[in-house]
C-alpha cells in the first residue's frame, strides 16, 4: 500500500486506473476537468487509453462501445455535462454495461456556479434519463473513499451488470488530503463474457443493444426487476454515528456528513443526545438503517446543499413518518456546524418547523 | 453480386420489399466474406430501418444511441485497433442528429469506416423531411414539398467533407448491376484504407425508399437514376 497525498479528483481518478479502468473519455468541466487531465496521462502509462471527446454526450457514448468491446471504461462530469450524459447512461442501463460514471456535483440549476452542490441528488439517484431505473450510486465523503470507491466501482458494476455513479462534489474533489492507494487490480478485458472480439463466420455473433427488439421482453423485464430488488436487498450501506441512543438523528452524505459529524461531537459535549447516518449507498438508500432506529428518536434532520431538501423524501419513505423529518438546506454554502447543532436544539424544544419546501 | 448469398447472410430480412438497405447489406456481407475479415469485424449499428442489418448479418454490433457512430466507432477502434470498425447508418443518424459525432471523427481521421444510406428521409419513423430531403421533395414534414426558403438547403456530404484530410470519401448506388458493382468496389476500399490504417473513411449510398416514397420499387430505383444522381454525383471524390 502507498501513501499519496492527491486532490479528490486524482484519487478518483487513480483509484479507477487500479481498479482496473483502462479507458476514459470526458469533457472539460469544473469542477471535474483533474479526473479528465490526469487520465489523460496516466492512461498512456498503463497501456490504457484516452479520448476527450468533442462533447459529453460524445463521451458517455464512447464509454458505452468501449465497455460492449470488453474495457473498463470511465467518464465523468458535473452539473449541465452530467445532464447530457443521461441519454447514453439509459442505454447503458438497458444494454446491461458495467460502465462507470462519476459526477462531481456543481451547485446550480442549468449551467449554475462552479462550487460544491447536492442540489442533483433527485437527478442521480432516481434515474435521470428516461424509463424505469436507479444506478447504484455511491457517495464519497473523502479523497480517501474517492480512491476506494472508484477502485471497487468495476466490479460492482460487473456484479449486477449494473452501471455505477460515483457522486462526488465540488469540495472533496478539489480538496487535499493523505490517502492510501491500493494495488493495481489485474483484469484482463478479452475474459469478460459480454465483450465484443468479433465472431468468426459460422459461430453466433453477438449484438449488444438496449432490451427492445433482440429478446423477449416479458423475460427481460423479469431479470431486471429481479436484479434491482436484488440490488436494494443487498447492498444498502451506510454509517453510523451515535444513533442508538441520540435524540436526533443527521442524515447526510458527502461533504455535509463531514460537518454533521462535527455537530454530532460538538452537541454531545453539550450535553445533546444526537446521532448522524451517513448514507453511503444513495441508491439503494440504506433503509435499513432507519428500520432499527429506536421510538426515542424526536426528529431526523437532513443536511443538504440544495433548497428543497431533496433527500428528506427518501427519509420519510425509510422512516415510514414515524418522527419528524426536517431538512436543514444550505443551497450552495457549506452549513456550518454551530448552525447544525443550533438546529438540533430547535428539534428538541418543539421549535423547529417540518417544512414542505416542494 | 454474387449468385448466393455469403453464410453469414441470415435468410430472414424485415426491410420492405424493393428496400435499398437490403440490397447494400448483401453487398457489404459479400465484401467480408471475400476478404475473410467477418470475424475480425465489429460493426456499430445506428437506429433507423438500416439497423436491422442486424437480424440478417451475423457479425459482432454494438448500439448506441440514434446517430452516436461517429464516438463509438471512436472508442471501439481504441479499444480493439485490430479489429475492422464499420458502421452501416442512416442519412438522418450520420448527418443530423449525429452529424457533430461524424464530423469530428473525421476532422481526428479516426481510422474507423462509414456506411451512409442516404434514401433522403428518416424512414423508420414514418418518412419525415431529413437534411437530405431533395429541393421539391414531399415529405411527412414538408407537405407542400422542401423549399430552400421554408426548409433551409439539403445536405450534400460531398461539399462538406471534401477538403477533410480523410482517406476516402465516395458516393455510390445501387439502381442496377453495372452501380451495384461499383459499390461493392468502394465498400472493399473503404475497408482497405482502414486495413492500411490511412483514417477515415465514409461511403455514401444512395438507396431507395419506395414505402416513404409512395413509389413502386422499379419506379423508385428510376428515382434514384433521375431526381437525385444529377443532384447529387456519384464517384469518388476522396482517395488517398
Ligand atoms: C434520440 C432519438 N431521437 C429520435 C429517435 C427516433 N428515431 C428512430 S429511427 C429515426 C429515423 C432514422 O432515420 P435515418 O437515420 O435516416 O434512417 P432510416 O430509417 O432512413 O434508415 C428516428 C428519428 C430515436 N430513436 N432516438
Ligand atoms: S420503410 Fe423504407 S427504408 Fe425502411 S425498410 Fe421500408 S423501404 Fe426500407
Amino acid at each position: 500500500m502507498e501513501t499519496m497525498l492527491l486532490k479528490g479528483n486524482e484519487a478518483l481518478a487513480e483509484g479507477a486506473v487500479r481498479g482496473g479502468c483502462r479507458f476514459y473519455a470526458g469533457y472539460p468541466i469544473t469542477p471535474q476537468s483533474e479526473i479528465l487531465e490526469y487520465m489523460s496521462w496516466r492512461q498512456n502509462e498503463v497501456g490504457g487509453s484516452f479520448i476527450q471527446g468533442e462533447s459529453e454526450i460524445a463521451s458517455v457514448n464512447m464509454v458505452f462501445a468501449a465497455t460492449a468491446l470488453g474495457a473498463r471504461a470511465l467518464t465523468s462530469s458535473s452539473g449541465p455535462g452530467f445532464s447530457l450524459k443521461q441519454e447514453g447512461i439509459a442505454y447503458w442501463v438497458s444494454a446491461g454495461m458495467p460502465a462507470v460514471v462519476a459526477c462531481v456535483s456543481r451547485y446550480g440549476i442549468g449551467d449554475g456556479f462552479i462550487g460544491p452542490g447536492q442540489d442533483n441528488y433527485w437527478q442521480a439517484v432516481k434515474g435521470g434519463g428516461n424509463g424505469d431505473y436507479h444506478l447504484l450510486v455511491l457517495a464519497p465523503n473523502s479523497v480517501q473513499e474517492n480512491m476506494d470507491m472508484a477502485y471497487e466501482s468495476f466490479e460492482l458494476a460487473e456484479k449486477y451488470m449494473h452501471p455505477v455513479l460515483i457522486l462526488s462534489d465540488a469540495t472533496i474533489g478539489q480538496m487535499l488530503e493523505p490517502c492510501t492507494a491500493p494495488p493495481m487490480k489485474e483484469y484482463d478485458k478479452d475474459k469478460a463474457p459480454w465483450a465484443l472480439k468479433g465472431t468468426p463466420i459460422g459461430q453466433k455473433n453477438k449484438v449488444i443493444t438496449d432490451m427492445t427488439y433482440n429478446q423477449d421482453i416479458d423475460e427481460w423485464n423479469r431479470d431486471y426487476i429481479r436484479k434491482m430488488r436484488l440490488i436494494m436487498e443487498t447492498e444498502q450501506r451506510w454509517e453510523e454515528i451515535s444513533v442508538p441512543d441520540a435524540d436526533v438523528v443527521f442524515v447526510a452524505y458527502g461533504i455535509s456528513s463531514r460537518i454533521a459529524e462535527g455537530a454530532v461531537r460538538l452537541g454531545r459535549e453539550r450535553g445533546l443526545k444526537l446521532g448522524l447516518i451517513r448514507p453511503i449507498t444513495l441508491w439503494p438508500f440504506p433503509r435499513k438503517a432507519f428500520a432499527r432506529l429506536s421510538d426515542s428518536v424526536k426528529g431526523l434532520v437532513t443536511v443538504e446543499l440544495n433548497m428543497m431538501g431533496q433527500m428528506r423524501e427518501d427519509v420519510i419513505l425509510a422512516s415510514h413518518w414515524r418522527c419528524p423529518a426536517y431538512s436543514v438546506t444550505t443551497a450552495q454554502r457549506i452549513p456550518e456546524v454551530e448552525q447544525l447543532v443550533c438546529f438540533a436544539e430547535s428539534v428538541l424544544n418543539g421549535s423547529a418547523v417540518e417544512e414542505e419546501v416542494f | 453480386m454474387a449468385k448466393s448469398a455469403p453464410s453469414i447472410m441470415k435468410c430472414e430480412n424485415m426491410f420492405c420489399a424493393g428496400c435499398g438497405h437490403s440490397l447494400f447489406d448483401r453487398l457489404l456481407g459479400e465484401v467480408l466474406t471475400e476478404m475473410d475479415i467477418v470475424g475480425e469485424s465489429i460493426s456499430c449499428s445506428d437506429i433507423g430501418c438500416n439497423h436491422m442489418y442486424q437480424y440478417s448479418m451475423a457479425v459482432d454490433t454494438v448500439v448506441p444511441p440514434h446517430g452516436k457512430m461517429g464516438a463509438a466507432m471512436a472508442a471501439m477502434k481504441k479499444v480493439r485497433p485490430d479489429k475492422y470498425i464499420f458502421s452501416i447508418a442512416g442519412d438522418g443518424g450520420a448527418y443530423a442528429i449525429g452529424l457533430g459525432e461524424t464530423l469530428s471523427a473525421a476532422t481526428r481521421n479516426d481510422n474507423v469506416t462509414f456506411f451512409v444510406m442516404n434514401n433522403t428521409v428518416y424512414a423508420m419513423t414514418g418518412g419525415q423531411m431529413a437534411p437530405t430531403t431533395m429541393p421539391g421533395q414531399y415529405s411527412s414534414s414538408s407537405i407542400k414539398g422542401r423549399t430552400a426558403e421554408e426548409h433551409g438547403r439539403t445536405f450534400d456530404v460531398v461539399k462538406l467533407m471534401q477538403n477533410l484530410e480523410i482517406a476516402y470519401l465516395a458516393r455510390c448506388t445501387v439502381t442496377n448491376a453495372a452501380e451495384m458493382a461499383k459499390t461493392k468496389r468502394c465498400i472493399k476500399k473503404a475497408l482497405e484504407k482502414q486495413r492500411d490504417g490511412k483514417g477515415f473513411s465514409l461511403v455514401e449510398v444512395l438507396v431507395p425508399c419506395p414505402t416513404n416514397w409512395g413509389l413502386t420499387p422499379p419506379e423508385a430505383m428510376r428515382h434514384i437514376e433521375n431526381d437525385l444522381v444529377p443532384y447529387l454525383p456519384l464517384g469518388e471524390y476522396i482517395d488517398r
